[in-house]
This record gives structure tokens, C-alpha cells and sequence, in this order.
């Protein structure tokens, strides 16, 4: 849920840059509170509106009381209704498609060459998703349907989002219903020696993969972290190639790439 | 265009009245640390341990916990048996010294206005340079949701421009990084006087997380003068605009 959460306070927010982009700004405005609302969520859970300290070795941080949930099902519900509205504005408005449309197009081939992922890549029409191709925890259980367009533009990464918006809406307020029992943590076992673990979580932005490596005391010998912004940096510019130069923060909004995260 | 219009009253009126309206800040939310010497074991060092950054201390005058590096997990309350350490719900954090951000009890001093010149000057239309030195963007999200209709920055008087010879000030988060010391010192230079910096976040103010790691510089004081340090990881948006008001005198 919390990684759902995430997802949606991102995607809110880059909607609301894309419409900020073109020059639309009822959108704009209304997504850049609505990502707020979202993050507010993630701090009803744990305290932080970035989920600081929400995941801990061996569980989470905090449990969620059923006063939690039932406010947090209610605060979805409206979070919902007003980004529908901010959102349809986008699809209703041709200025906005004059725009969004054949703008930035990356082409399915030159995507699966390339070995993006996340929103970008299913944009392309390429069916790539941790949450489907390697599903872990609840995912193997609760199956989120991956959400694709075909025509790699501009308005095909910003429609993924809203798609992906109302499937993770779904998504949380399914498992708002089922919350399990049990204890929220147990404590976590030191490492062992001479290990090798990678894992592979489809954050926001695009499959994140961790890898770390233990010594012969089973302390962390090596660790690197694979940004999705590292795979999908050379899709942006192949989505310029052609293009007006003043489209490119248009592109470059549309991808949201790390700058931080390119070299990890 | 009804369409807009229609959209524009369903999303209602969202901005809200601050500093006077309850912040409505989250049961859970991690706000200053209380700290109660008297609950206090001389000799149980279990927090000073297990603290991520070595925020805590134990001096011939009892605990103090430096909100510099302290990057709020809430794992020292949790782990002290005796209930020394507790966190509030109070939002207001920013001080104006480095050591006011240490805190051994219940009070903590909070950053007083600017001097009566540069407050003439900058009081009443401050603009800001923001620099990200090399760090996770946290810091930067909740800074840039202050321009947002929900906090509305530009009420104040605030803004943030897109070139150091626009601006006022400089707010600075992340640690500095190796990489990024010569484009913030120029920036700073770039800045025309008289001018203020502020240090957003534990790693702006102390490096956090990265203390004395070869490839930072721990912070933004080992680089330029710091006039308002910001602590938290991040900081709450709310913390972030109370110490800039505070810095104009506009919060008292």
C-alpha cells in the first residue's frame, strides 16, 4: 500500500506538471495540491509524507488501526473524485492533446532495444512490470493488471498514469479490506556470510533494483541500486530526435527522470 | 470553458490560513523531540547507540539530541524504556545558530527575524535561489510544495527564481557534495548582497546520513554562512515556511 500510495502521489504530480508544461493550469494547480493529499496519507500511516521509517528490517514500522484505514479508505475516495476531474479536464481539452499527441514519440522497437522500463516503456505498448513479471509479497496474490498504451507519445505516458492511478486506488482499497492479522515485525536475523540478494521492486517511476553482497562476517561487502532513470535517460533523448527544441521540457516532463539517479 | 469552471468549484477553496488555523498534521507525525532528563538512567546508553546519526549525546549536563543531524525515525522514543525521549506534534523547528538546534529539554530557542537593515530590505519581497547539493530530492519536493495553492508561498512575499543574480538568498538542501561545493560557492557569489542563506534538512545542516563520508562536505555551513537552519528529514512543508516567516518577522 505504501509503495500504491507512492505511485499515486508521483503520478498525481506529474500529471499536473504535464498540463504545468503546456500551459494548462487548471490542472496544474489542482494536481500539485492533490499530490500533497496523497503524500498526507502516507503520513496518516507513518508519521512522514515520504514514508520515512514506514519499512524496517524484518516488517513495518507502524500498524494500521482500523480508525487509520477507515480514514484513509475516505481520504482515497475523495483524492480520487478530485484528480477524475483534474484529469478528464486534460482528455477534454485539444490544446492540451494538440500537444500531448505525436509529440515525443518512441518507437516499440527502438524502446525494447534500448531495455526501458516503467511508465515509459509501457507507454511503448511493452508489457514490462515488477509487480507482474516478478511478483513478490502481496503482488503474487493481488494481481494489478498492467496498464499500457501503443502510441509512445506524450500522451501516452501521461495516459499510463492515469490508468495506473485508478488501478493502484483499486488496489488499496482492496487491501483496506483484507488487512491481515498478526504482528507488524519480528526481529531481524543478522546476515548470513557469502551472500547474493537482488530484488526488484516497480517503484513509480520503474522497476528500482537493489543488489548487495555479504562477506565472510555476513556484513554488507558491496551494494549497488539500478535507478530506472538509468535505463529510460537514452529513451528521452531518442524521443527528441525530430523534434522542436521547445517541446523538449514537455519530453523531459513526461519521462520525469532522476537527475541524481542516472549514474547509480 | 464551463467545463473548467465546473472543475475549478468542485475542487474548492484550498489554501490554507496560516500560521493561525490548526496545521491538522497527522496523529503520527514526528514534530520536535521532547527530552526528560529526570526519566533519564545515568548509565543506559541504549538510544546514544542505536541513533542512525549520532544525534545523541551525553555530557556532564544530561541527554541533548542535535535536530542538525536528527533525521526523526522516532527509534530512540521507541527503544527508551524510561520514556525520556518523546516527539511532539509541534511543527516549529527552524533556529537561527547551529547550537540552538541542540535540544536537552522540553523548550527550544526559535529563529528570531533578520536585523533591522537587511529585515528593510529583504522583508517584504524575498526571493529565493534554491540549490539541491547532491542529495534524495525529499527535501527539495517539500520546498517545492510551498508554492502549491495549499501554502501559497507567494502571499508572503516569497519566491523562488530560476537564476542566483534574481534572487535574494540561497535555500540550500543535501550534504554538499564534493561535485557540487564549486557550483554553490559561485552561486553564493553570484547572489548580490546583502544576502541570506538557509539550510533545509539534516544533511544540508550536518551532512545527516552521509557524516563524514570522503565525498561531502557535511553540510552547507562548511561551504557558506548559514543564516536559518531547517532540521527534519525533510521537513515538513509547514516547518520549512514557519522558519522563513520567522526569519522575516512575520511569525513571532
Amino acid at each position: 500500500m505504501a509503495l500504491e500510495l507512492e505511485r499515486l502521489a508521483n503520478h498525481a504530480g506529474d500529471l499536473g506538471a504535464l498540463a504545468g508544461d503546456v500551459g494548462y493550469l487548471p490542472t496544474s494547480s489542482f494536481c500539485g495540491r492533490i499530490r500533497g493529499d496523497f503524500l498526507n496519507m502516507t503520513a496518516l500511516i507513518c508519521g512522514s509524507r515520504f514514508g520515512r521509517g514506514q519499512i524496517v528490517p524484518g516488517g513495518v514500522g507502524f500498524d494500521m488501526t482500523v480508525q487509520c484505514s477507515d480514514i484513509l479508505a475516505e481520504r482515497l475516495a475523495h483524492s480520487m473524485k478530485d484528480l477524475t476531474v483534474a484529469a478528464n479536464l486534460l482528455w477534454n481539452t485539444p490544446s492540451v492533446l494538440g500537444r500531448f499527441e505525436n509529440a515525443g514519440t518512441v518507437q516499440t522497437q527502438v524502446c525494447r532495444e534500448l531495455g526501458m522500463v516503467g511508465v515509459a516503456a509501457r507507454a511503448c505498448g511493452v508489457q514490462t512490470d515488477c509487480r507482474f513479471n516478478f511478483p513478490a509479497g502481496i503482488y503474487r496474490f493481488a494481481q494489478i493488471h498492467v496498464s499500457t498504451s501503443n502510441t509512445g507519445d506524450v500522451f501516452a505516458r501521461a495516459f499510463v498514469r492515469w490508468l495506473e492511478v485508478q488501478r493502484s486506488i483499486a488496489f488499496i482499497r482492496d487491501q483496506l479490506e483484507a488487512l491481515p492479522e498478526g504482528r507488524i515485525r519480528t526481529e531481524a536475523k543478522p546476515l548470513s556470510s557469502h551472500k547474493f540478494a537482488v530484488s526488484m521492486v516497480e517503484g513509480w517511476r520503474g522497476e528500482i533494483c537493489h543488489v548487495g553482497l555479504t562477506g565472510p562476517d555476513g556484513s554488507l561487502c558491496h551494494y549497488k541500486i539500478v535507478d530506472p532513470s538509468f535505463h529510460n535517460w537514452t529513451g528521452l533523448a531518442m524521443a527528441l530526435r525530430g523534434q522542436q527544441i521547445s517541446d523538449f521540457p514537455l519530453c523531459n516532463k513526461s519521462f520525469n527522470l532522476s537527475y541524481c539517479g542516472h549514474d547509480l | 470553458m464551463i467545463k473548467v469552471l465546473l472543475a475549478r468549484l468542485q475542487q474548492g477553496h484550498r489554501t490554507i490560513c496560516f500560521p493561525k488555523a490548526d496545521p491538522g498534521l497527522p496523529e503520527r507525525f514526528r514534530g520536535r523531540p521532547i527530552l526528560n532528563p529526570v526519566k533519564c538512567t545515568a548509565d543506559c546508553k541504549e538510544c546514544i547507540d542505536r541513533c542512525p546519526t549520532d544525534a545523541l549525546k551525553k555530557d556532564a549536563d544530561g541527554l541533548a539530541l542535535d535536530l542538525g543531524r536528527c533525521l526523526f525515525c522516532g527509534q530512540c522514543a521507541g527503544d527508551c524504556s524510561g520514556g525520556a525521549i518523546e516527539f511532539s506534534r509541534d511543527y516549529r523547528l527552524a533556529a537561527r545558530s547551529r547550537t540552538d538546534l541542540i535540544v536537552r529539554g522540553r523548550e527550544m530557542r526559535l529563529a528570531e527575524a533578520l536585523n533591522r537593515e537587511t529585515k528593510s530590505v529583504l522583508g517584504r519581497s524575498l526571493k529565493l535561489r534554491q540549490v539541491c547539493a547532491g542529495g534524495c530530492n525529499a527535501c527539495e519536493a517539500d520546498t517545492n510544495v510551498l508554492s502549491t495553492v495549499v501554502y501559497d508561498l507567494g502571499r508572503f512575499g516569497v519566491q523562488f527564481v530560476a537564476s542566483p543574480r534574481h534572487a535574494d538568498g540561497l535555500l540550500i538542501t543535501d550534504p554538499v557534495t564534493r561535485n557540487m561545493k564549486l557550483a554553490l560557492e559561485k552561486t553564493y557569489d553570484a547572489v548580490p548582497d546583502p544576502k541570506i542563506v538557509i539550510a533545509v534538512g539534516a544533511c544540508a545542516i550536518s551532512g545527516g546520513p552521509y557524516i563524514d563520508l570522503p565525498a561531502v562536505h557535511n553540510g552547507a555551513d562548511a561551504v557558506v554562512p548559514v543564516d536559518l537552519y531547517v532540521p527534519g528529514c525533510p521537513p515538513h512543508p509547514l516547518t520549512i515556511l514557519d522558519g522563513l516567516l520567522r526569519l522575516l518577522g512575520k511569525v513571532k
